[in-house]
């Protein structure tokens, strides 16, 4: 069972210590659910995000490691460097599943190395070996899983930082290998890379060799229940089909209809190039040049959101970049060239950067006039300066706050100093809810409100209309930070959300495998728990409902086609956190 | 890029006419048109619904099940029976998406107290029914599954777009291209990107073979 928890000391005295404790007061907790409580208990408030009092936690969800589909998601919880708020960035990719096996509810780093060193972890079933090896300093993800791979087989996986990590970048990813061993799944948002960095771990090598997948406490209900759950996902329209078919940026083409695809660094809610950059156009390129449409970023998962892109001549670029990369480095920066975005996605994914802030920082250093809005080798320069760490890169590296505030621009797309992802608030209001109050900063993730609100699923808003975006974003911020916390790819909310049968497989799920059954209230209440321990640190880190609020342009500037405003009250985002 | 409401100003009557019979493997070649927006005439003033089923010929089972997400100018639809298509509407068709009439939670008026305020107010007044054009996005699956009906019956798209599409096609498409008619008269397909047409706009109607 997952019940020990591995800290790692990396201040201690002749090098980093190693203990490994029982799981504790943390007990049943698993992902954002186990990193938040540990950030919010153990980790001062007013630390320096990059000081030795910050800790960087790693969990495998409440149900990676078993034969569960889709149950491969991790979690990276520390204070973010970013926002100065508590931080959950989850990825996917084989590193939960493979923690969850080695029994390890959470790996936790704590201090930071006297000597400037750094470090490979290296974890399997016979224990922990900690060794410093300078080789590593400033390779790229790409090399360093080459590396690994060269001295621990292809049988591993790994959590890893670029160059930006280790410059301690605020934009600065985690990265986790896929099934293929490429580092293509990123803890991005947050600057989570920057605290690993800040740690002196340079990669966390994982081998499972020898373990079995975690058995559940009731196996007969549990493979039921497991294929309920896979039986629902498979029949519903967008885990079953679209998703399948053409991966996340299927939305590309219906947020633009919508009027809330942000283009130009949030000037107009359309892009007239989306067509290029679709989903659809995406998937069919991906196809002719022999890569794949439909692909699953970890072993289990069955809606297989992602694929594989090749570039002109058919050779291996990157993993199909999502609907939010295609977005940032696309629409929002005026480039309708799919490739540009890819080499973008590789580029960001080698230096271990998060595309949506990226994406975002290019944005306003092209209003800042910096380079041309469309000029996609340009924005390719750029990048590559945040991953040389030239002075112009580490003000880039460091997001779009930062950039917007060196470059005197004023529309800057950032709440509690973090990115917004790919819909316009404006357009659809229900993420401006969320934007303006997750804990996060603003995080798409953190209350998937567009699903309701374009998509439909879980009942119909009008996204032009403030009305009932605050009950809505409340209850799918609860849900997601649930979510979040069982380890489930959070594309399952499409299916959860819709079909009453599906979403009670998913408490059976849990239910049979910790031997304690499971109601929908139970769910409600771990959401609630984990958002309430993280206002609760973020109040006591200095946050206030003044940080709840949208940049001052979304109340001001019309967004066309639909010119609308940003019109729900502050008063109103106020009583989101009421319940 | 070009807007595809550019399309509505163009001159239908001086459109040129290319009919194209080519490999059925082809045809998703032509999609792009159809994500970006393509014009067609046809009678408005009808429900959408009624366009889709009784002009276009989409079964009533396709429509509730798999058309699950509307755009009529950029607002998404919640009632495809009252709500009406206009001269020079844009309407976007979504499949991949549910929503409008796909799970039976919905469908069992569960969210019908939040239908939608676009439709609602369009309801109110009776609109005639005359002869109108209209553009049409496709996107995702709905691009597969009508698009080649839509191609079939042929449609509007702007004759620059058509040059370039034309220009970047590799040999093998060529090979596929059996016959090429424009205006009535026969044209050797290779000869297309090449073609001096003389309106902005083209109706492009394919032969799937
Ligand atoms: S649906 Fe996509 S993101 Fe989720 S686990 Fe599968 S491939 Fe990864």
């Amino acid at each position: 069972m997952m019940d020990r928890l591995l800290r790692i000391n990396m201040s201690a005295e002749g090098g980093p210590m190693v203990s490994t404790v029982p799981v504790g007061v943390y007990a049943g907790l698993g992902g954002r659910a186990l990193t938040s409580a540990v950030i919010s208990r153990e980790v001062p408030p007013l630390a320096h995000p990059l000081g030795e009092d910050n800790k960087l936690v790693i969990a495998p969800g409440m149900l990676s490691g078993s034969v569960a589909a889709m149950s491969g998601r991790i979690s990276v919880g520390c204070k973010s460097p970013l926002t100065g708020g508590i931080k959950e960035a989850n990825a996917g990719g084989q590193p939960s599943q493979v923690l969850a096996r080695l029994g390890y509810a959470a790996l936790i780093l704590e201090g930071k190395p006297k000597d400037g060193d750094l470090y490979k972890i290296f974890i399997n079933k016979d224990g922990v070996k900690i060794t410093p090896d300078s080789s590593l300093r400033m390779l790229g993800n790409y090399a360093l899983v080459e590396k690994m791979k060269g001295e621990h087989g292809d049988k591993i996986a790994c959590i890893s930082i670029g160059p930006a990590g280790e410059m301690k970048m605020s934009a600065a990813s985690i990265a986790c290998t896929d099934i293929e061993m490429r580092p293509t799944r990123h803890a991005a948002r947050g600057g989570v890379g920057a605290v690993m960095g800040s740690k002196g771990v340079k990669v966390i090598v994982l081998d499972d060799s020898g373990m079995a997948s975690r058995a559940p406490k009731d196996p007969e209900k549990f493979k039921a229940a497991n294929k309920a759950f896979v039986e629902g996902l498979k029949k519903h329209s967008v885990t079953g089909e679209g998703l399948p078919t053409y991966g996340t940026n299927v939305l590309a083409n219906v947020i633009n209809e919508a009027g809330g695809y942000p283009t130009h660094n949030f000037l107009w809610g359309r892009f007239p190039g989306v067509s290029l950059i679709s989903g659809e156009t995406q998937a069919e390129t991906e196809i002719a040049r022999g890569g794949v449409a439909t692909h699953g970023c970890h072993r289990g998962c069955t809606i297989r959101c992602s694929g594989i892109y090749m570039d002109k001549e058919g050779h291996y670029l990157t993993k199909q970049p999502e609907y939010e990369t295609v977005w940032a480095h696309g629409a929002n920066c005026g480039i309708d060239d799919l490739d540009a975005i890819a080499m973008l996605d590789r580029l960001d994914d080698d230096f271990g950067l998060d595309t949506i802030e990226m994406g975002a920082t290019i944005g306003v250093a092209m209003e800042a006039g910096l380079a041309k809005f469309g000029d996609a080798q340009a924005a390719i320069n750029l990048i590559k300066e945040v991953g040389k760490g030239s002075p112009l890169g580490r003000i880039l590296g460091n997001g779009a706050a930062v950039t917007g505030k060196v470059f005197g621009v004023e529309r800057v797309p950032v709440v509690k100093g973090q990115a917004l992802p790919a819909y316009d608030p404006r357009a659809i209001q229900g993420m401006g809810v969320t934007y303006a109050t997750s804990t996060m900063g603003a995080d798409h993730t953190a209350g998937y409100a567009v699903t309701a609100n374009v998509l439909k699923v879980g009942g119909y808003v009008d996204p032009l209309k403030p009305e009932g975006q605050i009950e809505l974003s409340r209850n799918l911020q609860i849900a997601t930070a649930a979510i979040d916390a069982t380890g489930m790819c959070l594309f399952i909310a499409f299916a959860i959300l819709d079909q009453p049968e599906t979403f009670q497989a998913l408490l059976d799920l849990l239910g049979s495998f910790y031997g304690q059954p499971m109601t929908g209230d139970d769910v409600t209440a771990l959401g609630k728990k984990v958002l309430t321990m993280e206002r609760d640190f973020n109040e006591r880190a200095g946050f206030s409902n003044k940080q709840d609020r949208l940049p001052e342009f979304f109340k001001k500037e019309k967004l066309p086609p639909h010119d609308t405003t940003f019109q729900v009250a502050d008063a109103d985002l106020d009583k989101v956190y009421n319940w | 890029m070009i807007d595809p409401d550019h399309l509505y100003k163009a001159d239908i009557g001086s459109a040129n006419h290319l009919f194209l019979s080519l490999h059925d493997d082809f045809i998703p070649s032509f999609f792009s048109f159809l994500q970006k927006g393509f014009m067609i005439q046809a009678k408005v003033g009808c429900s959408v619904r009624s366009l889709l089923q009784d002009q276009f010929g989409i079964s009533e089972a396709y429509m509730d099940h798999c058309i699950q997400t509307i755009f009529i100018d950029g607002k998404p639809v919640d009632d495809m029976d009252t709500t009406t298509v206009q001269d020079g509407s844009t309407l976007a068709l979504s499949s991949a998406m549910p929503g409008l009439l796909g799970a039976a939670l919905r469908r069992g008026g569960h969210y019908a107290p939040m239908r939608s305020q676009i439709t609602h107010e369009k309801s109110k007044k009776t609109l005639e029914v005359k002869n109108g054009q209209m553009i049409i996005k496709l996107f995702n699956l709905t691009l597969r599954d009508l698009g080649p009906l839509f191609l079939d019956r042929g449609l509007w798209v702007e004759a620059e777009d058509l040059r370039v599409f034309f220009c970047k096609r590799s040999d093998n498409f060529w090979g596929g291209c059996s016959r090429a008619r424009v205006d009535g008269g026969n044209v050797e397909p290779r000869q297309l990107p090449h073609f001096a047409w003389t309106g902005a706009l083209i109706h492009l109607q394919l032969k799937a073979t």
